[in-house]
């Protein structure tokens, strides 16, 4: 058919292939950082990058589209560019293991794994989503050419519809990759089957094409390809090789957040499970063991329950947990509660996965009397809505492990926080640091401060990396090793004689720092600086 | 064994880490007493009292481990060693504390000297940490080389797509 004779044709059709393709490239893009989130995680370091991949590929797309356009044939390399799109998509999940373990060897721990992160994203990226990011970029300029020819009229015609069916291809692509396809499908199938829609429209534009038997070659191509037997099946359920490399996999899912599993390490009374996500490095979400109450020494769990005894509490305890997890919280303070003290437990949890996993395998009770979680809220969001007052909130919430979420670590936030105390409640907050000049402990810490209007008190958690700050609306704070410090429960009082050590608890006043605000809280900033930090000072360490 | 075994390791090696050799009552002793009694600010005080080398070095280390704080155990062991450059007992504490710690370069070098420090029956007892050490040492090569490697793959990458812009857009309209 010549390009004459095509005039006046309907563009419908082909307006509906530049929409699934405009699908299909958002579908990749934001599969792309759950694909890497195994190796590299998910943070705004890690999406930055693959949104710049794509926007670089997608750029370098239309170029080459604009310069394939000329070509007599134009739908004939729509098809081919939609093929190349197909085969590259499909190649993703297969690939990214590779690809990142060239960047990112094993074993790396959080204070190494900074500039890994940042190039390894930026280069798995680039070999990863670059090329059918590239590939999808020619779709534009290909289909105005074909809509022009088709439909004669202007070139700004044709470029306007082009671009309305992309982008309303987009935008269903986006709702649909995070909110139905990659939960229910999961990451890999999520690719496959965009890879496999695209690689269906690039056998369409062929078959529209069919000038002669070259013109059928794509879909000779798209057949050969999908006859490979046994290239998809390896790989379902699965993505990335990193995390639960130690114990046993009871469960993994994947969630609108991250990919997440619950692991089993150990036997008999001292087993253990932890809930991991994404990368892991050498760190977890939640803590499980067969009796609740203290865990063993080094986790910071346990230095949540210290506020019940230092209040002399009596009664109930109404307790907050502002990021939930899989209940960890909960399941100390239950096990390590001053005699007689009834525990009125709430949460919130982002991530409704994380709920669920926890109330299959690690005890989380279903909500009833005195034990109330949330699941799929915001911290911040949720606090406004649930009624009443806490004895204690522990603020517990964390992003890919280690970035505090800018809006729950501000001023504005943590005056809202005191408004939710009893008289004499406590905050309990959670900093993963490296010591209190850790640039990311004082912020958070002397925000929260400079929020309550008198001081934090820190302590570091003994053999980890954590500190925990305990701040009090309208009441005096224990001064280690003086009055009000010491408790009774011998169990619980075991945990204070390391903290009492000079260097391993300080006190931060109000307006010892800048305060974090929610116009200006570069918090991702100083979460680099405080690895960077951490790297500086252990690579000074010698022998002399 | 596993890199995320080491904290716990780290922790039950406290536990159960060997006494110095030399506890008598005296401030050295009175320390290792205070910290099985769970007094870790008196047996600081204890320690830091304590005048002969490497008498205190052990103490103040002793301390800090079973406080878990690892760092501050490791800095006085060094601290010791800078005293005492041989002593069999802070070489292999300092070399367990960076071995637990993720240092793998100064864990070689202590344990290297650790060796030359005892006899062959002794070493054999600690040896385990020289494979863990240079296994740390090896990541961390492999860690460099990765970041080598993926700031080549960006620069060929952007050079790559350089390329390609400068060679197809075009500086003129064709001609008609």
């Amino acid at each position: 058919m010549s390009e004459n004779g095509a005039r006046g044709k309907s563009t419908a059709g082909l307006l509906l292939i530049v929409a699934l393709a405009g699908a299909g490239t958002m579908v990749v893009e934001l599969s792309a950082v759950r694909l890497l989130a195994p190796w590299f995680g998910a943070s705004a370091a890690v999406w930055t990058n693959v949104i710049g991949v794509i926007l670089l590929a997608l750029a370098l797309g239309y170029l080459v589209g604009s310069r394939l356009s000329a070509h007599p044939r134009p739908l004939s390399k729509l098809s081919w560019a939609l093929l190349l799109a197909f085969v590259a998509t499909l190649l993703l999940p297969l690939l990214a293991g590779t690809v990142a373990g060239a960047f990112l060897p094993e074993g790396v721990t959080l204070d190494r794994a900074a500039g890994l992160i940042t190039w390894g994203s930026l280069a798995s990226s680039l070999l990863l989503f670059g090329p059918p990011a590239l590939a999808l970029g020619c779709v534009g300029p290909l289909a105005v050419e074909v809509v022009q020819t088709r439909t004669g009229g202007h070139a700004g015609t044709a470029g306007g519809k082009v671009l309305f069916a992309s982008t309303v291809g987009s935008l269903a692509g986006t709702f649909g990759t995070t909110h139905f396809l990659v939960p229910e499908l999961g990451v890999s199938w999520t690719f496959y089957g965009a890879a496999v829609v695209l690689g269906g429209l690039g056998v369409v534009c062929a078959l529209l094409e069919r000038r002669d038997r070259k013109s059928l070659a794509p879909v000779l191509l798209f057949a050969l390809v999908l006859s490979g037997e046994g290239l998809l099946a390896p790989a379902r359920g699965e993505v990335g090789g990193r995390g639960a490399s130690a114990g046993v996999l009871l469960e993994a899912a994947e969630s609108p957040y991250q990919s997440v599993r619950v692991v089993e390490l150990g036997e008999g009374p001292e087993r253990m499970r932890q809930l991991q996500v994404n990368e892991g490095f050498d760190s977890f979400q939640s803590v499980w063991q067969p009796e609740p109450g203290l865990l063993p020494p080094a986790f910071y769990y346990d230095y949540f329950c210290l506020p019940p005894w230092w209040s002399r509490a009596e009664g109930e305890w109404r307790l907050m947990v502002l990021g939930l997890g899989a209940g960890t919280a909960w399941r100390v303070l239950e096990g390590a509660m001053p005699e007689g003290v009834l525990l009125d437990a709430h949460g919130v949890e982002i991530d409704p996965r994380v709920i669920e996993l926890a109330r299959r395998w690690m005890d989380l009770p279903e909500d009833g009397e005195r034990r109330h979680a949330l699941g799929g809220w915001d911290a911040r969001t949720a606090l406004r809505y649930v009624s009443g007052e806490f004895d204690q909130i522990v603020l517990d919430t964390y992003a890919n492990q280690m970035e505090i979420p800018a809006h729950l670590c501000s001023l504005e936030f943590f005056e809202e926080v005191k408004a939710r105390l009893a008289p004499g409640g406590w905050l309990s907050i959670n900093i993963g640091g490296f010591g209190f000049e850790d640039p990311v402990v004082e912020a958070v810490a002397g925000t929260a401060a400079s929020a309550f209007g008198s001081e934090a008190l820190l302590v570091r958690v003994p053999f980890s990396r954590n500190c925990v700050a305990f701040l009090r609306r309208d009441g005096v704070l224990p001064r280690p090793g003086g009055s009000g410090w010491a408790i009774e429960g011998p169990e619980v009082a075991a945990l204070l004689g390391p903290l009492e050590l000079d260097g391993r608890w300080q006190r931060f006043p109000p307006g010892s720092v800048e305060p974090l605000t929610d116009d200006r809280c570069p918090i991702e900033v100083l979460q680099r600086a405080s690895i960077a930090a951490a790297a500086e000072r252990l690579s000074r360490r010698s022998v002399r | 064994m596993s890199r995320r075994a080491l904290p716990a390791l780290a922790l039950l090696a406290a536990l159960l880490a060997p006494t110095p050799a030399a506890a008598q009552e005296s401030h050295f002793s009175a320390a290792v007493r205070l910290v099985g009694e769970g007094d870790f600010s008196g047996a600081l005080a204890e320690a830091r009292l304590e005048t002969r080398q490497p008498d205190a070095a052990q103490a103040t280390l002793h301390v800090w481990h079973h406080a878990g704080a690892l760092e501050e155990a490791l800095e006085a062991g060094l601290a010791g060693l800078e005293a005492i450059p041989t002593d069999p007992w802070l070489l292999d504490r300092c070399a367990y504390l960076a071995v637990s710690l993720g240092e793998g370069e100064l864990a070689l070098e202590l344990c290297s000297r650790l060796r030359r420090s005892v006899d062959e029956e002794t070493w054999q007892r600690s040896a385990w940490m020289l494979e863990e050490a240079e296994l740390l040492a090896a990541r961390d090569r492999a860690e460099a080389r990765g970041l080598r490697r993926a700031r080549w793959a960006v620069a060929l990458f952007l050079a790559f797509s350089l390329g390609l812009s400068i060679w197809l857009v075009p500086t003129r309209g064709p001609a008609t």
